[in-house]
């Protein structure tokens, strides 16, 4: 092993990092919380919300008032569309609450050999894991608490819902916050059924949307971080691996955070506002703002383990929401980015770059006579290259291969 | 003269399926404490350890505390990379847990060796073992056989909830990993002189304590 003896007793100091103005987002201070009467300034008389884009940049920037989240939270996660109206979502609530019990009823009659089955690669892991799920939060306190089988049975039937996906560990702590917002056990079903769709850092039984998403935030930080990479790269495979951050993204920072703050850290990933891949930022903006240790002192893989490890529910979430944020707006001036990193820019909606220059897609080592897939080019290498900055040369739109 | 002081640092893997208690059995081991509503594990955490083995001898153990949902076949060999050894453990009360021990350890032998390609030291736990219901265990010969079998150096029967045995299991595997460690060695260089070594083997743990 490559710890130092004296390195198993780390000293620890938590410190108490500012973001310098400089840093921040230039729009950082101009939201504030969305509260009840800003919610419903966003609407029209119908009930529907005016301008969708407006409304996500809102939340991204502040969060949503802790009272109306559990209105809100049914559009973010896409079981509300933006452009229904109210009596349109009384409607649907309606309809698939029958689904819901459709779903449910399905589950309940199964043949009994079909159901050991169930028991076996589901429900015995659901009824481990609810029991064990945010009991520290009044609403799932205490024993035989009906909210805690409104958890399990939403986790069941979603299993029965998607069978391929089924139940993976860590599902409870994403259903569990939606519950106790949303309340009511069918809506909150189909959130986390939105949820399940559109977020990339669910639990996925697969190894390959891990890779992909270390993948990404290893580029992220060659290109905004590169002293911390190049940490990473001395420690070889295993420290590329980056095992410090696999619950940050399969949990989205649930674990990391106290509750207040992971929940706004959701909302601000769930406001897919700019890209989709904010977690990425965040998971940047955590070694940024914590990771000064790790390369000062040269930490190994298992040393990284353990100091972020350590800092779980030390970190100050506001600040690195803030700092996220501003490393988006960054990467976003650059007038290009390598196509390995293609995707951060595709984004499921409007308003990607709605404003600004878009980079042109930089081939990092895609040879052959395929070329690169993202339409990348190999920049020659220039005498003066170019810096961040507004003045970055306008990019050729077809450099960008949107799939959608 | 001053005596020779030694230190070791081995990483340890803690395996077994989910809700057996693996949790529990590194928290009561490294904290003295115990809870029945340990989160669910998420990727993998660990936790120190420091034994004052003999007087000349320091042990630090890194305990890697592993999710007992197979999630990502790829990322376990990364968990397991450079591991010393391994506990895996199982819930006396629920025999599919006992049936997936087989499972854990070939997997675990299939994707880790130790440099001289042989299988690290794997000592098997069978947990909760204050619940009364060890049915699996009313014939201890037959799990010294299965350990035979499978290749573990020891078992024990534990309770994180009691602190039942746990620290035994540890210096068990220890014992193995040190003895292990004096294998590679002298294989690397065959002509050291070990004279406070005269046997690399040990015993298995099951018949040492038989004999305490």
């Amino acid at each position: 092993m490559k710890v130092a003896p004296e390195k198993t007793c780390m000293q620890f100091s938590i410190r108490r990092p500012k973001l310098p103005s400089s840093e921040a987002h230039p729009e950082e201070s101009m939201y504030k919380r969305l509260d009840v009467s800003a919610w419903l300034g966003h609407m029209n008389e119908l009930g529907q919300v005016e301008e969708e884009y407006k409304l996500r940049k809102a939340i991204f920037f502040g969060g949503i008032d802790v009272s109306i989240r559990g209105e809100v939270w049914p559009f973010l996660l896409r079981y509300y569309s933006h452009e229904s109206t109210s009596e349109e979502r009384e409607a649907l609530r309606v309809q698939k609450r029958k689904e819901y019990s459709e779903i449910q009823q399905k589950r309940l009659s199964m043949t009994p050999e079909e159901h050991r089955a169930f028991w076996r690669n589901v429900q015995f892991t659901v009824d481990k894991d609810v029991v064990r799920t945010d009991r520290s939060n009044q609403f799932f306190r205490g024993e035989g608490n009906p909210n805690v089988e409104s958890m399990r049975r939403i986790l069941l039937n979603y299993a029965v819902y998607n069978p391929a996906v089924g139940y993976s560990q860590g599902m409870s702590d994403l259903v569990a916050p939606i519950l106790a917002e949303v309340l009511d056990e069918s809506d909150t079903f189909w959130c986390f059924v939105g949820l399940m769709q559109n977020t990339i850092f669910v639990s996925s039984p697969r190894d390959e949307d891990m890779e992909k998403q270390l993948l990404y935030l290893r580029e992220l930080l060659r290109l905004t971080h590169l002293r911390f990479y190049q940490h990473l790269v001395s420690l070889g495979e295993d420290g590329l691996q980056m095992l410090f951050c696999h619950r940050w993204l399969l949990l989205c920072f649930k674990r990391e955070f106290p509750e207040a703050e992971a929940l706004r850290i959701w909302e601000a990933c769930w406001a897919h506002y700019q890209t989709d891949y904010f977690h990425l930022f965040i998971c940047v903006a955590i070694v940024a703002i914590y990771g000064d240790d790790v390369i000062e002192q040269q930490l190994a893989t298992d040393q990284m383990l353990l100091h972020f490890g350590n800092l779980a529910m030390h970190m100050n979430g506001e600040l690195v929401l803030r700092k996220a944020r501003s490393l988006l707006y960054q990467f976003r001036l650059r007038p290009r980015i390598p196509c390995s990193l293609h995707d951060l820019c595709k984004l499921c909606g409007t308003g990607m770059w709605d404003s600004g220059s878009m980079p042109a897609v930089e081939c990092t080592g895609h040879t052959g006579s395929e070329g690169c897939p993202y339409g990348g080019t190999v920049e020659p290498p220039s005498p003066k290259p170019p810096r961040d900055g507004k003045k970055g040369p306008k990019a050729p739109r077809e450099g960008f291969g949107f799939r959608r | 003269m001053q005596v020779p002081h030694k230190e070791h640092l081995y990483k340890l893997l803690v395996i077994g399926d989910l809700g057996v208690g693996k949790t529990s059995i590194i928290k009561r081991y490294v904290h003295q404490n115990f809870s029945s509503h340990y989160r669910a594990t998420i990727g993998v955490d660990f936790a120190l350890k420091v034994l004052h083995w003999d007087p000349e001898t320091v042990v630090r153990l890194q305990l890697w505390d592993i999710a007992g949902q197979e999630r990502f076949g790829n990322m376990t060999r990364v968990y397991y990379r450079e591991a010393m050894g391994a506990f895996i453990v199982f819930d006396v009360t629920r025999p599919a847990t006992f049936e997936a021990v087989a499972k854990w350890k070939n997997d675990l032998d299939s994707k880790l060796t130790l440099p001289n390609g042989k299988p690290v030291s794997v000592v098997l736990l069978a947990n909760k073992c204050d619940q009364g219901k060890e049915v699996l265990l009313n014939n201890g010969l037959k799990m010294d056989q299965f350990c035979k079998e499978h290749g573990f150096v020891g078992w024990f029967e534990t309770s994180a909830k009691e602190n039942i045995n746990i620290d035994e299991a540890s210096r068990c595997l220890v014992k193995h990993i040190l003895a292990n460690e004096c294998d590679l060695i002298e294989s690397i260089e065959p002509d050291i002189v070990k004279p406070h070594l005269t046997s690399s083997k040990v015993a298995p743990c099951w018949w040492v304590m038989q004999q305490s």
